[in-house]
């Protein structure tokens, strides 16, 4: 038996303002302003952090794109570890690193570094941005080469078409609607809205009805406007360090009790971390359902084998909705519901905040805005900490976030007590 | 049909030692796909390994063009700008007969969207698009051809 105890918790959490070109500051000053309120809310100074790490690459890019590096852009559309390194100061840094997936992926490199040894108190944030004065994400090339040669001859680019083959080939095989999945988005409105944070709390506080959802603009069949986040600047950031500085924590910890990852590559069903990411080619199968799911069933074994847990155990799960459809396939892949059943489990209040399971009670990506998966992780600790007001789960003694896509996802589960 | 894919100025491949033969047989409107010669697994997008084997034996095999729709959407809003002046338009993968899973993105072109279902068996067409290029994509089987089989 492994020893199940958690070694590590988030100690902090820590937001900007969430806004969509109309912010005042610079995505480097949101960040900068996230990354002390993180620290701040554990209680600690910025001389003990000794260990920072972050995902910064941009949502507006999928390759293909002229978009300008990295390097030129940072502080404006990224926020790397240099740039908080140089704004913040950490006069006793001793681990950086960036890397390669989603935040949740950011989160288990800060934990494995104070759970080796090699930090005590590790930093970690995420922060979106797009570029302005164009149309979002627009590109408009006239050669491709590479992996692009086989998709945008044919227009295939970007999110929503790609995701859009995921959900069609769900819908066709097991007999959902759209109107299965209006109730599931209106829901992470009225979520969003309870939490306060998040694009639509701050900006456009306005509920979204089941009929605002069917009249709503196709972008790629079956997912119109609302089954994608919306793009969005903003940071959120997470203080983690060792279980037993909890503490000295003034307000309750969110305990790491274990996590899984996967990935789904041209070889199939892969459980190590792989270069994921804009690396992998876009015919693998990750835009398939039947993969995807394999994949799920893979991760939820490790997971529930790493915690010790089930699903049942699980009080409130925070799942991957940066486009809609792939909430639904970590339901079913991490065994909350069978294979087929995620758009009728999402029915009836079963998933409502006093539901059986309440899910992405914060709203998610859909409710917060294109975080990459920061909602997902902010409400899962929030929640485990107790500090999630009206949204609380009764009893939130394990959370779940799965902040990815399930085809390069990660899944975490939280605790209230160090266990 | 001037709202229509048809019209739609595609972005032109530039192929790579990797891709040119895979161009090269479309010209020749032939559909050939990488293949391992150690274990025989097919690979779209062409890759330098076999993502199954590890084997850097790696060549380009005809295959018979024919598939099924694996899914599909009907694109309305697109970031491809040269895509953004014609109506909404079909990208499909479909799943080639040779090996389960192989997919192979396409447009339907000059298919009826109408007539655009998951599962149904298609063969693949080419399509000038301009400075020599060809490239495949894929129409609705016709009945004579839907009996045949493959290896």
């Amino acid at each position: 038996m492994t020893d199940k105890k958690a070694k590590v918790a988030v100690l902090g959490i820590g937001y900007s303002k969430i806004s969509r070109g109309n912010s005042t500051q610079s995505l480097g000053a949101d960040a900068v302003e996230a990354c002390r309120a993180a620290i701040s809310d554990a209680g600690i100074g910025v001389e003990e952090v000794d260990g920072i790490t972050t995902y910064k690459y941009r949502p507006d890019y999928y390759g293909g794109s002229t978009a300008a590096p990295d390097e030129s852009v940072d502080g404006v559309l990224v926020a790397s570890p240099q740039y908080i390194w140089k704004h913040l100061g950490f006069p006793n840094l001793r681990w950086g690193e960036w890397n390669d997936k989603f935040v949740g992926s950011s989160l288990i490199e800060a934990h494995n570094a104070i759970a080796g040894g090699a930090c005590r108190y590790a930093l970690v944030w995420r922060a979106c941005g797009f570029e302005q004065g164009i149309r979002y994400g627009n590109i408009d090339p006239d050669r491709v080469t590479g992996n692009d040669e086989f998709t945008l001859p044919y227009g295939a680019y970007g999110g929503p078409p790609l995701l859009a083959l995921l959900a069609q080939r769900y819908f066709d095989g097991y007999g959902a609607t759209r109107a299965h999945m209006a109730t599931f988005i209106s829901m992470t409105r009225k979520n969003a809205l309870l939490s306060g944070r998040g694009y639509w709390a701050e900006n456009r506080p306005e509920q979204l009805s089941v009929a605002d959802y069917m009249a709503a603009r196709m972008i790629s069949s079956p997912l119109c406007l609302y089954d994608c986040d919306i793009p969005v600047q903003g940071c959120a950031a997470y203080l983690l360090g060792p279980a037993e500085a909890a503490q000295d924590v003034p307000h309750g910890s969110a305990f790491i009790k274990g996590f899984a990852q996967g990935y789904l590559g041209p070889g199939g069903v892969q459980t190590f971390l792989h270069s994921g990411g804009r690396a992998r080619p876009p015919l693998d199968d990750g835009y398939a359902w039947e993969p995807n799911l394999e994949l799920g069933r893979r991760i939820a074994s490790n997971l529930w084998a790493a915690t010790g847990l089930t699903p049942k155990d699980i009080s409130t799960a925070n799942l991957y909705d940066g486009f809609s459809i792939i909430a639904w396939s970590w339901l079913e892949g991490l065994g909350f519901c069978g294979e087929g059943e995620a758009f009728e489990f999402v029915q009836d209040g079963r998933v409502e905040i006093g539901g059986e399971l309440p899910i992405n009670t914060s709203g998610g990506n859909l409710g917060e805005g294109r975080m990459h998966g920061a909602p997902h992780v902010s409400e899962a600790i929030y929640q485990a900490m107790g500090r999630a007001g009206e949204r609380q789960v009764k009893d939130a003694r394990y959370t779940l976030a799965a902040p990815d896509r399930l085809a390069v996802g990660q899944a975490i589960v939280f605790s209230s007590e160090p266990d | 049909m001037s709202n229509t894919i048809e019209s739609a100025a595609r972005p032109i491949p530039v192929p790579s030692d990797l891709t040119r033969p895979y161009w090269d047989a479309a010209k020749e409107h032939r559909l050939d796909i990488q293949r391992c010669q150690e274990c025989s697994y097919f690979i779209h997008v062409p890759l330098l390994r076999c993502p199954r084997c590890d084997s850097a034996a790696l060549a380009y095999e005809p295959v018979s063009g024919n598939g099924t729709i694996y899914s599909y959407t009907s694109v309305h809003d697109t970031r491809v700008k040269s895509f953004q002046a014609i109506g909404p338009f079909i990208v499909a993968h479909v799943e080639l007969v040779e090996q389960l899973g192989l997919k192979i993105t396409c447009n339907l072109s000059g298919t009826d969207p109408a007539d655009v279902k998951i599962g149904a068996p298609v063969e693949v067409i080419f399509l000038p698009i301009g400075e020599g290029m060809v490239l495949p994509d894929f129409k609705l089987a016709t009945l004579a051809e839907t009996g045949g089989t493959h290896d």
